[in-house]
Formats: C-alpha cells, structure tokens, sequence
C-alpha cells in the first residue's frame, strides 16, 4: 500500500457565506486519483484548497506530507496545475507559453527553452509549437497547457477537468498521454464529470456530493461492492426456478427465457445457486457478474449519500 | 533543483515577457511612436517657420508631461491586472510558486518604470532638438517619473476593482484630476497632475476674475505628494492583489 500523498482531516471551507466543503476527510494514496462529482460538489473548491489558494476555516490538509496553507509556495513548486479556466497567451507560439510556464517555475531561460521542447517532444506536438497559440484547436491548447503544467518536472499534476470541449478522438488521445505520465510515476489528482475518463486513467477515487465525501478510496471497492449482480443462462433456468432462488434469500432481478439475473446477497460462492440446479437438473451454459459500470456505481453512491 | 532565481527576479520575468503582447503595451508603443514622429515631422518639415517649430516642440513638452504621461498610466496600468483576467492568464502566476506580495510589488514598479523610461526619452529628445541644454531637465524627468509611479499606482486600483478601468480612468483624468489641477484654489492640490506641473514648471491656471493670490507648492513639497501617492494607492493595489478573489480556481 502506497503512503497516501493528500491527506484531508474534517476540511470545512466556505466562499462568501455558503459553505462548499463540509468535513471532507479523506486518505488518498493512488498513483492517478479521480476527483469527481457534481458541480457545484465543490471539486474546485478542494484543488484551490490542495494549493493553498483557499484556506480552510477548520481541519488538516497535507499535500507530500507538507501542511497547507502554511507550506503554499513548497507545494505549488513541486506540482504542476492544470487549470479548465486558464487561458493560453494570445501573442506567442506554444513554445512561448511553455517556456513562460518554466519560468514561473524558477528555471532560467536557456533551461526553460529546453525542458519546453522536451515537454512538447513528450505530448507529440511538432512544427506547430512554433505557431501562434491564438490558431490552434481546441485538442492542441489542451496539449500546450499540459505541456505548460509539466515542464518543470513536477512531482504531482494536478488537471482540472483536462478533457473538456476535445472531440473523440482527442480526447482519447489526451487521455493516452496522460495515462503515459501516470505510468512513467508521476502522481496525478485529474478533476472530471467524466466517469469514462476517471475510469480510464484513475485508480482511486475522491467523490464530492455537496461538499461531503460520498466515497474516497480505489474504483474497484466502488463497483466491487460484493458479488454484485449475476447473471446465468442454461435449460432449466425457468420461472420456477427463479421462485425457488428467490425463496432461498436470492434478489431475483428478472427471469425471461432461460436467462435468470439475481443478486446473490450473502451466498458470495453461490452454493444454493449449484445446490438447486443440481436438485432440479437444471444445465447451466454460462454464469458471469454483471458488474455496475462506474457511472451506476458513482450514481448510487451519491444517491446513498442522499438519503444520509 | 539546482538553480533556483530569486522569487523577485521571476516575478519580473513573468511580467515583463507576456507584457510586450498585450493591447495596452502595442498602444503605448503606437503612441510614443506618434510622438516620436510628429517631433520628426516639425524638425525636419524645411517649410514651417523655426519659431512655429519651436513653439509646437515646446506645447508637445508640455502635453506630454500634463496629459500624456497620464494617459500612458491609464493605459499601461491595466496590463498588471486586466489584460491577465481578460486573456485568463493571470491564473498561471496566481497558482505559481510565486508570493502575490512580490508579483504585485514588482508589476507596479515595472510598469511604472516603463512609462517613466519612454516619457523621460521623449524628454531628452525634446530638449536636444530645442538646444536648450540639460540644466532643467533633472525636473522633467523627476516630474515624469513621479507622476508615472503615481498615476500606475491610483489607475491600478480602478483596474483592480473596475472592469472598465480604462474608461474609468479616462473619465477620472479629464473631468477631475486635470481640471482640478487647474483651479486656483487648494483644492487642487490632491491632483497629481498639479504637483506634476509645478515640479516641471508646466502648470496651468484658469483665468478668473477674482484673483485668490494663494502661495503655491514648493517642488519639494510637491514631489513628496506625489511619491506618498505612489506609496499609499501602491499599497493599496498590493493589498488588493493579495486578497482579492482575480479569477483563480475557486
């Protein structure tokens, strides 16, 4: 298990009277943790606070073991922000803007030039780094901006919301490169509405509902909540069949030709499951979990969160 | 990390190499060209009179100090602040590694220094083509690197807490501080324009019927009015750009 990396004890935080995070408490330790919810939830409200932009009213916040808002300045230093707000300078070619990024972060101009390339080299962006920002698409800004965010060798990247307004094929090339950079050992907390994009980059999880925490921890624990629905088809799987299951404790979720999904509740190994078909002779072709996708598995964790 | 600049060095790094980009900084390059070629066009037009030349060289001395460096400052002084929320890249610095204090310190210092540097060239310009020698100069360019610093700092505030700053400033400059620096009365001494005037021996007076015959400022007393103004709305811009919400991620 990996020493978490942002640690966030009974956060309370407020903007103009409302409160937005409500004792947020939350150990996160992945390599690429999701940071998801509504908006409104307060997702920007925690990165400003996980930069030490916004100061808590009360609770503990630690990025890299370093206490916030005191140690700002050491944080922002060590990581490399990728904010949906920002814009890219209108007046310069992508290398500018990235060179500009360098500097802010303390590098000398020659060392900023070249980590610029380098950066630009490692997101796949060629001779159109010499153009003017103001002409590129929408896909290219979101590269110059990554590029901007990681220039300076970051430990953490923090991305907010890094997918917003690509198409398709964009998009899935962005998440690519990103999915690189995790995999290369940087650490990335990547703000989305996306479950997509959260599953397919992230392996933990921070959900905000209303400035609460409505799960922290790894996606699997999220859709992996036991056994989960099952479904299995094979002769003999009948409406009788199901009644039985169904008196057996099984939920019994639909029955249509010869096809039962029923969730299991307890019997994690399925034995009454086998014991019935055995005592009826039922032959069973193909059983398999029919796992929530983590959109369903968010949905109904809000939703449980809710009703609290 | 093995080389590492001081925060005030990167502060003006960052300031200075996106500054040259903005609208305000193309404009003021504009208008100090435009003032740099209607100095060319009387100098060198062989048929105005050399008196007419003289005289339009004088009243283009006297603009440049009680209107123009103004104007600059109402100009230049949204690009520390405006031009970066317009453009929505005032949140690369405000999310850097960089303290608010130093970036704001340093983007009014520059700015300042900026308006000062072309002012103070036009200055000498003036003066070396007029062959009326330096001994005045010193007070120009005292006048105009006070007013500078003075004016960035107050348009600085009304940037900072007006959208339409530029406007604002504009509407401040002509219907306020330049008329009431005018006015023979003390009243205008809260116009930087009048220290501005008596520093470099440009100010104005309505004429009125009644003459008031009040004592006027001394240069030193008027120069250290004006730098309390660059200290004081200075302050006041720094405490803003420290606390004030400018479009961060929140």
């Amino acid at each position: 298990m990996n020493e978490p990396w942002i640690q966030l004890k009974n956060v309370h935080l407020s903007r103009g009277g409302r409160p937005v995070l409500k004792g947020v408490t939350a150990d996160l330790a992945g390599r690429a943790i999701g940071l998801v919810g509504a908006n409104g939830a307060g997702k920007s409200t925690l990165i400003g606070a996980l930069l030490g932009v916004l100061k808590a009213e009360s609770g503990m916040i630690h990025v890299l073991d370093l206490d916030l808002p005191r140690n700002a300045m050491q944080v922002r230093s060590r990581a490399g922000v990728m904010a949906e707000q920002a814009g890219v300078f209108p007046g310069g070619s992508g290398v500018d803007a990235v060179v500009f990024a360098a500097m802010l972060n303390g590098l000398s101009r020659r060392e900023s030039l070249r980590k610029a390339h380098r950066a630009l080299d490692a997101l796949d962006v060629g001779e159109e780094r010499y153009r003017p920002v103001r002409g590129y698409s929408t896909g290219m800004q979101q590269r110059c901006k990554l590029a901007m965010s990681l220039v300076h060798d970051p430990e953490i990247l923090i991305l907010d919301e890094p997918t917003v307004g690509l198409d398709p094929p964009g998009r899935t090339q962005l998440l690519n490169l990103i999915r690189d950079l995790r995999d290369e050992g940087r650490r990335i907390l990547v703000s989305t509405h996306i479950m997509h994009d959260a599953d397919f980059l992230c392996d933990e999880l921070l959900l905000l509902e209303a400035g609460t925490v409505a799960f922290s921890g790894p996606i699997r624990d999220l859709i992996d909540t036991g056994v989960g629905v099952v479904v299995a088809a094979g002769e003999g799987l009948d409406a009788a069949f199901a009644e039985t299951l169904g008196q057996r404790g099984y939920d019994i979720r639909e029955q249509a030709d010869e096809h039962i999904t029923f969730e299991p509740n307890q019997d994690v190994e399925l034995r009454e499951f086998w014991q019935l078909a055995a005592e009826r002779g039922a032959e069973v072709r193909a059983l398999g979990r029919d796992l929530p996708s983590l959109e369903s598995a968010v949905i109904r964790a809000m939703e449980h969160t809710d009703e609290q | 990390m093995a080389h590492s600049p001081h925060p005030v060095s990167t502060a003006f790094w960052i300031y200075v190499i996106p500054m040259i980009s903005t609208r305000a900084m193309r404009i003021g390059i504009v208008l100090f060209a435009g003032f740099v070629a209607c100095i060319a066009v009387l100098f060198m037009s062989g048929f105005i009179s050399p008196g007419f030349v003289t005289d339009a060289l004088q009243d283009l001395r006297h603009f440049l100090i009680m209107v123009g460096v103004p104007v600059g400052a109402v100009l230049l002084s949204e690009i520390p602040i405006r031009d970066g929320i317009t453009h929505r890249t005032l949140l690369y610095p405000l999310l850097g590694p960089v303290p608010r204090v130093i970036q704001a310190v340093v983007r009014v210092v520059v700015t300042g220094a900026t308006l000062a540097l072309g002012a103070g060239a036009l200055l000498l310009l003036i003066r070396i083509l007029l062959k009326e020698g330096f001994g005045f100069l010193p007070r120009e360019l005292l006048s105009v690197t006070l007013g500078a610093f003075a004016y960035v700092a107050l348009f600085g505030v009304v940037h900072l807490y007006n959208r339409r700053g530029l406007i604002t400033g504009l509407v401040i400059l002509f219907l306020f501080d330049i008329p009431l620096g005018k006015v023979p009365f003390s009243l205008r001494n809260i116009s930087p324009s009048y220290h501005m005037g008596v520093i470099a021996e440009q100010q104005e007076s309505y004429q009125l019927p009644i003459m008031f015959g009040m004592p006027g400022t001394s240069v030193a007393m008027s120069a250290l009015i004006l730098l309390g103004i660059a200290i004081v709305f200075g302050a006041l811009m720094v405490a803003g750009f420290k606390r004030k919400h400018l479009g961060e991620l929140c």
